[in-house]
């Protein structure tokens, strides 16, 4: 089956290449593209990882859109079978109106449940929730030299641990059974002011059980300001009554993303002083809802970023970087210090500072643990990969994980130190696959 | 042409009738199939991989709350026509209407092909056809039944590329008009050709082509449209390759004989 020539790009920018795709809308099709043994594929889904997970210049990528159909769903049980090309948000539109949501979701409804598993994503309260893996109940992948395979936590539980969060190195998940939790229909949003990140992990720790979506927005234009901010917290408000609505309406709308069309045309246009006017106005529209509770709509509030797509645009063509790791409470204070310093010094861009509190242990390289998980966005200048260098350095240094979806500079080096199960990956992907017929850039760069 | 079906009619056919998908795993067999669940419309889906007509009946019949079946069946031999045509009189009788979205092609299709290739594209895109339309006649109870055929625009002119899928589909053309004009005078079915230009599909993938490629999503919202609002008879999707084929066909030979496309 042939494949498309054709230019892809990582959602930050930071890796672009032409290499071949196909687009499967069979079970033939998909079997037949693997049958070439000389080649090496890359899995992917909606493209939208920060990085070049899905893609390399030295694999075919195969696309999995139109694997998107719900093969079974309970809805007592609350639990729903689908394919991997699914996207969030036609997930959401069927079991919202339904009373079912899934507990763990990234920021956007392109994204896919494939790259939800594949990079094992964490939503809006990992404190409660955890990862997208605990989420998942079983799946069936396909090998090209294995065939066809369950696996859960009962069956083939190494494949299991290995694929959730594996990269889409192991195989391609072809669909996934997951475990879904009753939806309200509107959620009582709260925001909590902070004078500064000092006071992030108490305030964290204070509202992680009482939340189902929490999560900080912090100043860094200016190091003075301390990264004061903002704790938005959501709180699901009890179904009145739980009524089937299938009738979506616009209520489910959202603006698709691709990486290939991110900032096209536009140049940057991030500066210290747009971030300390945008963040002026932003801070104003957030002290203005400090001590009263809104209410708003499901959808909206799981997809915040969904119709703000226009910030990812602004940093252009060249793109952002981003640097997200788990930093361990105790530790946060002397790290802020340390970020804090080098901004009063340096004085970077940085666009975005926000946090989540992350609970639990993770093994292999799931980006998971305990603590605060920190992230930045920078802007693709001189003076934003400097911010990166210092920030990998500072994470290798503490030992910290870094969210290796998110972040196209790393090599594994610098990860090593964070992912102590960093060996014991790479060895079990070997003994699954001893000629690794799946590869990515991200996959080859950090030696995966 | 045949008499309008009478109110009582009518409402049987909303009530338990099904639609008739031969080809329905991929393309527009697929959107078809999914547009006619969103108007609660029964399916009966057909195509050669069970696997693929599983996930879709099952997803459309959570989605929507549609009855949906499926046969799986091979219509590039003559053995699985046979095999197909007998488990479809099952199911014909109560059918409102059928489309025909399938199509075979291959790139060797220049005079290269084995015989078993040539058979086996005049059986999807004609044989099968034509044959499952005499069985339909014969067992339907619905004096109105809608059949719709699917052409392509490569059947216009014959030329050096597709030329046993293009003579196939010329015949198809033919089996058309001579259903028409057979229920012009006899009724009993309402027969719709759509000649569909270039239409995003394995076969155009990464193909630099003359003329916009159009989504199967809008090709089956448009045929459907069609078959609701337009009395039977030939279409093309998108409209202008009307003209452009006309004017193909127009072409003198010293000219025509000369283009390499
Ligand atoms: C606006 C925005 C907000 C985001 N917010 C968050 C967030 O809050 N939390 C978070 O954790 N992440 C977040 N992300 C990152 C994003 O969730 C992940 O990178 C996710 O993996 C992207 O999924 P995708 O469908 O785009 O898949 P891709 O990027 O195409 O693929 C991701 C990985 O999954 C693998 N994969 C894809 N499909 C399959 C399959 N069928 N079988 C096996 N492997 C497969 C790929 O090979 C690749 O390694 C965000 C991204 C964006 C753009």
């Amino acid at each position: 089956m042939a494949g498309v020539l054709n230019q892809k790009r990582s959602f930050d920018g930071g890796f672009s290449c032409q290499s071949e795709t196909h687009f499967p809308d069979r079970y033939r099709n998909l079997e037949e593209i693997f049958s070439r043994s000389d080649r090496s594929y890359s899995l992917l889904g909606a493209g939208l990882s920060y990085t070049a997970a899905g893609f390399g210049s030295h694999s075919d990528s195969v696309s999995l859109k139109d694997f998107d159909r719900i093969l079974s769903f309970d809805s007592q049980a609350g639990e729903i079978e689908v394919e991997a090309g699914m996207s969030l948000g036609k997930l959401a539109q069927f079991t919202i109106p339904r009373g079912w949501l899934l507990a763990v979701q990234p920021g956007h409804p392109s994204i896919t449940v494939g790259g939800c598993l594949g990079a094992d994503v964490h939503g809006k309260n990992h404190a409660k929730d955890g990862t997208f893996k605990n989420q998942v109940l079983s799946f069936r992948l396909f090998h090209p030299d294995k065939g066809w395979i369950t696996a859960d936590r009962q069956t083939n539980l190494s494949l299991f641990d290995l694929t959730c969060g594996g990269y889409g190195l192991s195989g391609v998940v072809l669909s996934i059974k997951l475990r879904l939790t009753a939806a309200c229909q509107k959620v009582r949003m709260q925001h909590h002011s902070l004078a500064s990140i000092f006071e992030l992990p108490k305030v964290l720790e204070e509202l992680s059980a009482k939340s189902d979506l929490l999560y900080s927005w912090h100043d860094f234009s200016s190091a003075a300001k301390q990264g004061r901010g903002f704790v938005i917290q959501g709180v699901f408000e009890p179904n009145i009554e739980r009524s089937i609505n299938t009738d979506p309406g616009s209520e489910f709308h959202f603006q698709p993303l691709r990486s290939i069309d991110r900032g096209t045309g536009l140049p940057n246009v991030y500066s210290n002083l747009f971030i300390k006017f945008l963040n002026m106005g932003y801070g104003h529209s957030m002290k203005r809802k400090i001590h009263k509770v809104t209410s708003e709509n499901l959808f909206e509030s799981t997809f915040p970023i969904a119709k703000k797509t226009i910030y990812f645009d602004l940093f252009g063509r060249a793109g952002f970087f981003e640097v997200q790791l788990i930093v361990p409470s105790d530790r946060f204070a002397d790290f802020s210090k340390a970020v804090l310093a080098y901004l009063q010094k340096h004085s970077p861009v940085v666009t975005l500072g926000s946090a989540k509190i992350f609970k639990g242990q993770a093994n292999f390289l799931r980006f998971s643990g305990e603590g605060i998980c920190f992230g930045v966005n920078t802007p693709q200048t001189e003076s934003g990969r400097k911010l990166v260098e210092f920030l990998n350095g500072l994470a290798s240094e503490l030992k910290l994980k870094q969210n290796l979806i998110k972040n196209s500079t790393l090599t594994s080096e610098m990860v090593k130190s964070g992912y102590p199960d960093f060996e014991a990956f790479r060895t079990a992907l070997n003994q699954w696959d001893s000629r690794r017929r799946f590869r990515s850039e991200m996959s080859e760069r950090l030696a995966l | 042409m045949g008499q309008p079906p009478t109110v009582s009619q009518r409402n049987v056919r909303k009530a338990g009738s099904v639609n008739l998908i031969v080809g329905a795993s991929g393309g527009l067999g697929r959107r078809l199939a999914e547009q006619l669940a969103q108007q609660k419309q029964n399916l009966l889906l057909v195509s050669s991989d069970a696997r693929d007509l599983c996930a879709l009946a099952t997803d459309l019949k959570i989605r929507f709350e549609v009855q949906a079946e499926i046969l799986e069946a091979n219509l590039s031999t003559r053995e699985g026509v046979d095999q197909f045509l007998d488990d479809l009189k099952a199911h014909s009788q109560q059918l409102n209407a059928a489309f025909f979205p399938l199509g075979y092609s291959l790139t060797a299709d220049q005079m290269d092909l084995t015989a078993q290739q040539i058979d086996a594209i005049f059986s999807v895109n004609l044989i099968s056809t034509i044959k499952t339309v005499q069985v339909l006649m014969a067992v339907s109870k619905n004096p109105t039944l809608t059949l719709a055929f699917f052409g392509s625009i490569a059947q216009s002119r014959g030329r050096n590329g597709n030329i046993v899928y293009a003579s196939a589909k010329r015949g198809l053309t033919s089996f058309f008009e001579s259903l028409k004009h057979r229920s012009f005078q006899k009724g009993q079915v309402r027969p719709y050709l759509f000649q569909i230009g270039y239409m995003e599909s394995q076969q155009t993938l990464g193909k630099k082509l003359l003329f916009p490629v159009s989504d199967p999503n809008g090709v089956a919202a448009t045929v459907l449209t069609k078959i609701k609002t337009k009395p039977p008879g030939e279409f093309y999707v998108p409209g202008f390759w009307r003209l452009f084929c006309s004017l193909l066909r127009a072409l003198p030979w010293s000219v025509y004989s000369r283009l390499k496309f």
